[in-house]
């Protein structure tokens, strides 16, 4: 090769290169927006691998794991059970003697994490590839912070060293892990990355709607403040529920904005990750796609309505894969497999896990008379399609009104989901701990939503009365939204309230995307906004004292007092209670004068903090007590591994 | 600016060398080491094993910070353990057929361990619903299991006190 010659390959290289630079560059930008999303990504990353334990906690992921290995070997019946017992553990289904599992779309997401994990598998021990990646993440975290923040040179040494010490740490005490719980693992980071994307996307909805600062704080109190940050390692779907509702949400938000460009294709993308949803969880897509419809119905304008073809046909498209699921098991694409015959666990999945360990069986899932798999045609394709969409009507005005019984009927059952949890009788024989706590006991800065209707009143009086709620306002993105927020809120209580409060639930899991427009809502509060803008040290200062003195005091106190585990989940409920309702009083103040908003910032963060103390002693003190389970890799950090070795010695 | 980008990239080179150099390809070092403990099959070999001290009583008392529930506390007893072969099994269980409810720990014996074993049973819940009673039989038993062989050790009946 002549030296010309040379020199051109190196131009097309160095070409080459800046052009996978740039792709990527573009391809980060669109989905973490600027820096301080990319901030928000790094830094929920780090903390959700805190709380990560590898393996298996819940006996349903059972089914999902299997059919995951299915899927990795190319097919969606399950053939073998590579996890668990045997293959008839719950939310398991049938077709003709063959079994399936559910949640596919989720499934289908943890395919490249899987193809990674194997490939890096070969060039690394997978352990140490993990901690390297985490001590990684915490030092491009500490970077863009302090690029942020303009102490650049600080914050990068620092980082570095303590990313450098961490690893070291963490290599020194590492155990390796066992090669079998590979899939389980592709699936965990998959929900792992799912959880902090969902507090990216909660921080572009309220950056955009607010100020990018008041953004942060949601992203940061969506994975800190909520029990989102716990159950993102955990491979259900929950998280990512709580991910395609945030998204809906962003997209529904921007498609009021005139000035977006591509508006019908954002307009479309959010009816396009209810499909996605659909593909994960049916019902609860069809309770977003609800809520949409009747939050685009009132505020958009008529001229709108030149967007359905391109909103419908982006729609359709996305239910595709759905579908071809749907066919490829049942034979008809409209009949998802949680509507098809369950396997009968009786007898079967209660044996799998110790009953008193926690984390039980899950009821059946929302479910009807699955129709038959059609004749084929277009006539069995229509004749499904009316029959599926009957089933699923029913069923869901079904269980809406049943919700509503309940919400009227046994209001004591409402005040334990929410508010004081106490003692929940499970439905196996054997007695269970009082582990099951409400949702303001595990996140108690929802306590701060009491602020909403004061401030709605005292805006009302103090525009004379005259009544602002006019059609006008409420096709701008910030009212559309908080229209579609409230109806999904009520919508999706309704559809699980009937069933709670349930055993095995921790942190009532089922209405996790609750919490996380309830943060968005919270901090879009004009009175909040204002705190999170201008006290943004006290609430900083609050958390760290919170989670580094206040965890330390806890943590004592709950092992040298011996506490069982039921008693330490109630001396936290009770905590997060007390810390709730300082936090609401404060907070009905805010409205009327900005006396308090140090306070309000204040309470803010050691709410988080009580959630932040909470999750981390659920993952290291607590988890021998909430059961030993065949499948387990211990801590994904080692060092977090020790510590519970520690504490649970003490 | 030249010590940050030199700090960044001396940690990033330190962390990949680190992660390759322990991996299957290069393989130099082996990084992970399963947690030190019995590396015998569970359940085999044998073992003697002495009883210091067994509970001769247990109460039932109601839970704290509005638990809702009632938990036995049983205090710990001791165990001497010698000539441990294998990793045999010692399973250490209170019941109470009136409340038919049965718990307590099971140790994997192992030569390298201390001889002095605690037997402590964590507070288990009990539903308020269910106690009729003031005070239950119970029984403890000790059982050793190793090759195939089951050994009773000690069975002793006690007392619970329900304290309301």
């Amino acid at each position: 090769m002549t030296e010309a010659g040379r020199e051109t390959g190196l131009a097309d290289v160095r070409r080459a290169i800046d052009r996978v630079r740039s792709h990527s560059l573009r391809a980060g930008r669109f989905v973490v927006g600027d820096q301080r999303g990319l901030a928000v990504f790094l830094g929920t990353l780090c903390y959700i691998a805190v709380l990560t334990r590898v393996g298996i906690f819940i006996t349903d992921t059972y089914t999902t794991a299997n059919a995951f290995v299915a899927l990795t070997e190319g097919h969606l019946g399950i053939e073998r059970a590579v996890f668990g017992p045997s293959l008839g553990t719950p939310g398991m289904h049938v077709v003709d003697g063959q079994f399936y599992g559910r949640n596919y779309g989720q499934l289908v997401l943890s395919l490249p994490m899987y193809w990674l994990l194997e490939g890096v598998s070969l060039i690394a021990d997978l352990r140490i590839a993990l901690v390297a990646g985490w001590s990684l993440t915490l030092l491009w975290f500490s970077v863009v912070l302090g690029r942020l923040l303009d102490h650049q040179r600080a914050f990068t040494l620092g980082g570095s060293a303590i990313a450098l010490v961490l690893f070291l740490a963490n290599v020194a005490v590492a155990t390796p892990l066992p090669e079998t719980v590979v899939p389980v693992l592709a699936m965990q980071l998959t929900s792992v990355l799912a959880g902090a994307l969902a507090a990216v996307v909660a921080y572009r909805l309220v950056g955009w709607l607010a100020t990018p600062r008041t953004g942060v704080v949601a992203g940061v109190l969506l994975v800190l403040a909520t029990p989102i940050g716990f159950w993102a390692p955990i491979p259900k779907r929950h998280v990512f529920t709580t991910l395609c509702v945030l998204l809906a949400l962003f997209a529904f938000a921007k498609s009021r904005d005139p000035e977006t460009p591509r508006r019908d294709l954002v307009h479309g993308s959010a009816y396009a990750v209810t499909a996605l949803l659909a593909w994960i969880h049916a019902p609860e897509a069809l309770v977003l796609f609800t809520a949409l419809v009747v939050a685009d119905l009132v505020s958009a304008p008529a001229s709108r309505y030149r967007a359905l073809p391109v909103v419908g046909g982006v729609f359709v498209l996305a239910l595709l894969p759905f579908f071809v699921t749907n066919f490829l098991i049942a034979g008809n694409p409209f009949v998802p497999p949680r509507l098809l015959e369950s396997f009968d666990p009786a007898g079967v999945g209660s044996s799998v896990v110790d009953p008193g360990s926690g984390n039980g069986a899950q009821p059946s899932d929302p479910s009807g008379d699955g129709s038959d798999a059609s004749d084929g045609g277009v006539v069995g394709l229509l004749t499904g399609l009316f029959d599926a969409v009957v089933t699923a009507g029913a069923t869901f005005i079904g269980l809406l009104v049943g919700g509503i019984e309940t919400a009227t009927a046994r209001t004591s059952d409402l005040y334990r989901t929410f508010v004081r949890s106490g003692y929940v009788v499970a439905d196996s024989a054997a007695s269970e701990e009082a582990i099951n706590l409400s949702v303001l006991e595990s996140a108690p800065i929802l306590g701060g939503l009491v602020a909403a209707p004061v401030a709605a009143a005292q805006r009302l009086l103090s525009s004379r009365l005259s009544v602002d709620i006019d059609h006008q306002k409420l096709r701008e993105p910030g009212p559309a939204t908080a229209l579609a927020i409230a109806v999904f809120t009520l919508l999706f209580t309704l559809l699980y309230v009937e069933r709670l409060p349930l055993h095995a639930q921790v942190t009532v899991r089922y209405l996790l995307p609750l919490y996380a427009v309830g943060v968005v809502g919270l901090v879009l509060l004009a009175p909040i906004d204002r705190v999170c803008r201008t006290e943004r040290s006290t609430f900083a200062w609050a958390l760290a004292g919170g989670v580094l003195i206040g965890g330390q005091v806890v943590a004592g106190f709950v092992l040298s007092q011996e506490l069982a585990l039921g008693e330490a989940f109630q001396f936290h409920a009770l905590a997060g209670l007390g810390l709730a309702s300082v936090l609401a009083v404060s907070a009905i103040a805010t409205p009327y004068t900005e006396r308090f908003d140090r306070l309000v910032a204040g309470a803010l963060g050691l709410t988080t903090a009580g959630t932040v103390v909470f999750s981390l002693l659920v993952v290291t003190a607590y988890a021998p007590g909430l059961g030993r389970y065949p499948v387990d890799g211990g801590q994904l950090l080692p060092i977090l591994r020790v510590l519970a070795d520690l504490l649970n010695a003490a | 600016m030249e010590e940050t980008r030199l700090a960044v990239y001396g940690v990033v080179g330190v962390v990949l060398v680190v992660t390759l150099v322990s991996g299957p390809l290069v393989g130099a070092v082996d990084l992970t080491q399963e947690p030190t403990g019995c590396m015998e099959p569970v359940g085999s070999g044998s073992a003697t094993v002495e009883v210091d001290t067994l509970p001769d009583s247990a109460t039932i008392s109601k839970g704290q910070f509005g638990a809702k529930a009632y938990y036995l506390n049983v205090p710990d007893g001791s165990v001497t353990v010698t000539n441990v072969t294998g990793q045999p099994i010692l399973s250490y269980t209170i019941s109470i057929p009136e409340l038919s409810r049965t718990a307590g720990p099971t140790l994997f014996l192992c030569a390298d361990q201390s001889s002095q074993q605690t037997l402590s049973i964590q507070r288990l819940t009990i539903d308020e619903n269910t106690l009729d009673d003031e005070t239950y039989d119970a029984t403890l038993t000790l059982v050793l299991r190793g090759d195939g062989e089951e050994v009773l050790v000690r069975e002793q009946s006690i007392s619970v006190e329900v304290q309301r």
